[in-house]
């Protein structure tokens, strides 16, 4: 029996014995470019997937107005678009330096074109957890503390609805003042969010 | 001897079994402003001092003049100001907003800039994957990882000129900056 015990004690230490000589042997991945853990993306999906899935918000924000998208596109022009990037350019150097790499909603691609007569769809309830809380060790931060509830609504509702997009919150999206496209080697300049105030 | 392999195996199995459950429930931290996990920060530090250790070549800083500085803060300016902030400005909105927070370089009362040279210049160009810093091995070359990582050791004593340039990108435009990236400008709004 107490052979046993110890036995049962020396097996639940190993792994986590092993794991910390492992970080300590400096062969961990620590560089964006390193491949992951074994498990890695398994462990960390499963966590997220089952935290959002028990702190879902009951209710869902409704389909947005026209002016609801246009903010949304504002807000996410200040503050997303750095890292989930924009119509018709290239992510940024950024966002393609990160571990993991920020999900690119524009694609790069160009915007579909409007359709009038399809209603707009609500916001989806996972997007808003994400933007009000962020999803740690990622780089994705959460905004509870710096947008109001309606601009969390709004944006969440404006990343519902990326595909179908009146004129005005694509006007508001890509800015007055249009940047030419960049090559990937030149850093960028339309980096950084515009607004300080807050 | 049985005994001994049972009670070992289960052993192992029982916290990874313990650790995915734990997962599984919905309680582990996801939210940024979630407490971190026992251990995290001291693990996760480990694993990072010892690869950074490991994999560093120790670099040189030479030739660090005000003309590489202000070169430095124009890249700062541009790729890292929006987490790592700028001189006499309240960290921005995602820079508050992230897990891990990332350091503010800039604030009075911030944490000394004490990497050595050399560590500054593998994060830069390497990143670290899992807190958001990007590595900006494919986007910069040598000459400007050098000058940005010149500009971050001695962020506590930088002159007038290269914090005129750390703060205000668009004002340099007219000069013939060194790697330069057109204006840097920021398209709306601000002051």
């Amino acid at each position: 029996m107490k052979k046993y015990l110890i036995v049962f004690i020396i097996g639940i230490l190993l792994v986590p014995g092993a794991f910390y000589l492992y970080l300590l042997s400096g062969h961990a991945p620590v560089a964006v470019s390193a491949s992951p853990l074994p498990f890695e993306r398994f462990f960390a999906r499963l966590a997220m997937h089952a935290t959002i899935a028990r702190e879902l918000p009951k209710a869902e924000a409704g389909p947005p107005t026209d002016s609801d998208l246009v903010s949304g596109a504002q807000t996410y022009r200040q503050y997303c678009g750095v890292c989930h990037g924009f119509p018709n350019e290239q992510p940024t150097v950024i966002s393609k330096g990160m571990y993991p790499h920020p999900p690119q909603f524009f694609h790069s691609r160009p915007l579909d074109s409007y359709d009038a007569a399809r209603p707009y769809r609500p916001s989806d309830r996972k997007v808003y957890w994400k933007i009000k809380n962020g999803v740690r060790l990622t780089g994705m931060p959460g905004f509870s503390s710096s947008f109001s509830e309606q601009q969390l609504r709004q944006v969440s509702q404006f990343l519902g609805n990326a595909r179908n997009l009146p004129p005005d919150a694509v006007a508001a999206l890509e800015g007055n003042t249009r940047k030419p496209p960049q090559s990937t080697t030149v850093p960028k300049a339309r980096q950084r969010p515009a607004s300080r105030r807050k | 001897m049985k005994t001994f392999l049972i009670g070992f195996l289960i052993g192992i199995v029982l916290l990874p079994a313990g650790f995915i459950w734990y997962l599984r429930s919905g309680n582990a931290p996801v939210a940024t402003s979630a407490p971190p996990l026992p251990l995290e920060r001291f693990l996760v530090r480990t694993a990072m001092h010892a690869t950074i250790d490991r994999h560093e070549t120790p670099i040189q800083l030479t030739n660090v003049n005000q003309d590489s500085l202000v070169a430095g803060a124009q890249l700062y300016q541009q790729n890292c100001a929006v987490c790592h902030g700028t001189p006499g400005e309240p960290p921005t909105a995602i820079a508050k907003g992230m897990y891990p927070r990332p350091p503010q370089f800039f604030r009075p009362n911030a944490r000394k800039m004490d990497d050595p040279a050399s560590e500054v210049y593998w994060k830069v160009k390497n990143g670290i994957r899992l807190t958001g810093m990007p590595g900006f091995y494919a986007s910069l070359n040598d000459g400007q990882i050098r000058d940005l990582s010149g500009l971050l050791v001695n962020a506590a004593s930088l002159p007038p000129a290269v914090i005129g340039a750390l703060k205000n990108a668009p004002a340099k435009v007219s000069e013939p900056a060194p790697p330069a990236s057109k204006h840097a400008p920021s398209p709306h709004k601000t002051t």
